[in-house]
């Protein structure tokens, strides 16, 4: 049951904090926005109901390992993961770069999903090496290097579909 | 896109697209719960007093009972009493041995309760002398 407006309010704050970031990582691994924003919803709604989150030191981190474990739940129970294609954006772009947004979402789906779970975290969940070696149950030495191999690729992958538009026009 | 060689413009730049912010968190389905005033915990508590105290007065009234009935022994070994079947078995379980219980179970001698200016029917007709 609920036990009062405070807890919620302060759930839905989370929520407003970190769920941008949230539903990119459950995107980046499910491949499909509509389904990372349902399980987020799911996750949510089920600490409201449940109140784990006081329990939790690191809210943040349990924030993002309650949405990891969701998503790989519910590949578990038999829902296969979907190909990374999506049409749908999932990123704001700045200046209006809609092709860059694009180009991004191209070049993460293109990583292997270990890297992707990476520079994510890293990137827009704002996590330490550190931070996601707990939170995925590897090395902070793993997860840098996962990161830097993931880094080039991105790079390598923005950059020659940059140099291909700029040859087509 | 800009010229990005270094690491930290790369990533300068990638944070520049933000993250979509998800739609509105739905509403939690609200569990119908009965109101909690005080007048209802009141009530509540006022029903627990009332039947707590009437099990402890009907477990008191109970044992009150019990003893009432419980010495036949000492009942049975009032030669003033009937001699009833409830009686002999008290009487047995009481006495120390077979002996001492059929001694307790034998008949006495009882003074009359009659009063003096009153004669008993048996009395009467003893002293009659019936011709068979």
């Amino acid at each position: 049951m609920f036990e009062g407006k405070g807890k919620v309010s302060e759930i839905e704050l989370l929520y407003r904090k970190y769920g941008a970031a949230l539903l990119l990582f459950a995107a980046a691994i499910t491949g499909e926005r509509c389904r990372a924003q349902d399980i987020v919803h799911h996750v949510f709604l089920k600490l409201i109901e449940n109140g784990n989150l006081r329990r939790a030191e690191d809210k943040k981190a349990y924030l993002f390992a309650c949405v990891r474990n969701a998503v790989l739940n519910e590949h578990k129970l038999g829902s296969r993961l979907t190909s990374l294609d999506s049409e749908m954006p999932w990123f704001s772009p700045p200046d209006r770069d809609y092709a860059g947004e694009q180009n991004l979402k191209r070049a993460l789906t293109a990583l292997p999903d270990d890297q992707r779970e990476v520079v994510v975290l890293h990137l827009w969940g704002e996590f330490t090496f550190s931070q996601i070696g707990d939170l995925l149950g590897v090395s902070s030495n793993t997860a840098a290097s996962r990161y830097r191999y993931a880094l080039d690729k991105l790079r390598e992958a923005m950059v020659s579909k940059e140099n291909s538009r700029a040859h087509s026009r | 896109m800009p010229t990005l060689d270094d690491d930290e413009h790369f990533e300068a730049y990638l944070k520049e697209f933000r993250p979509l912010v998800p739609d509105v968190l739905p509403q939690p389905i609200q569990r119908s719960s009965p109101p909690r005033s005080a007048g209802w915990v009141w009530a509540v508590g006022f029903a627990t007093v009332t039947v707590l105290a009437a099990i402890s007065l009907q477990i008191f009234s109970s044992r009150i009972g019990q003893q009432s009935t419980a010495p036949a022994s000492v009942k049975a070994v009032n030669p003033m009493q009937p001699l009833t079947i409830r009686n002999a078995n008290a009487i047995l379980a009481a006495a120390p041995s077979y002996n001492e219980a059929f001694e307790r179970m034998s008949f006495h001698n009882q003074n009359s309760t009659i009063p003096k200016d009153k004669q008993s029917a048996l009395a009467i007709l003893a002293k009659e002398k019936i011709k068979l």
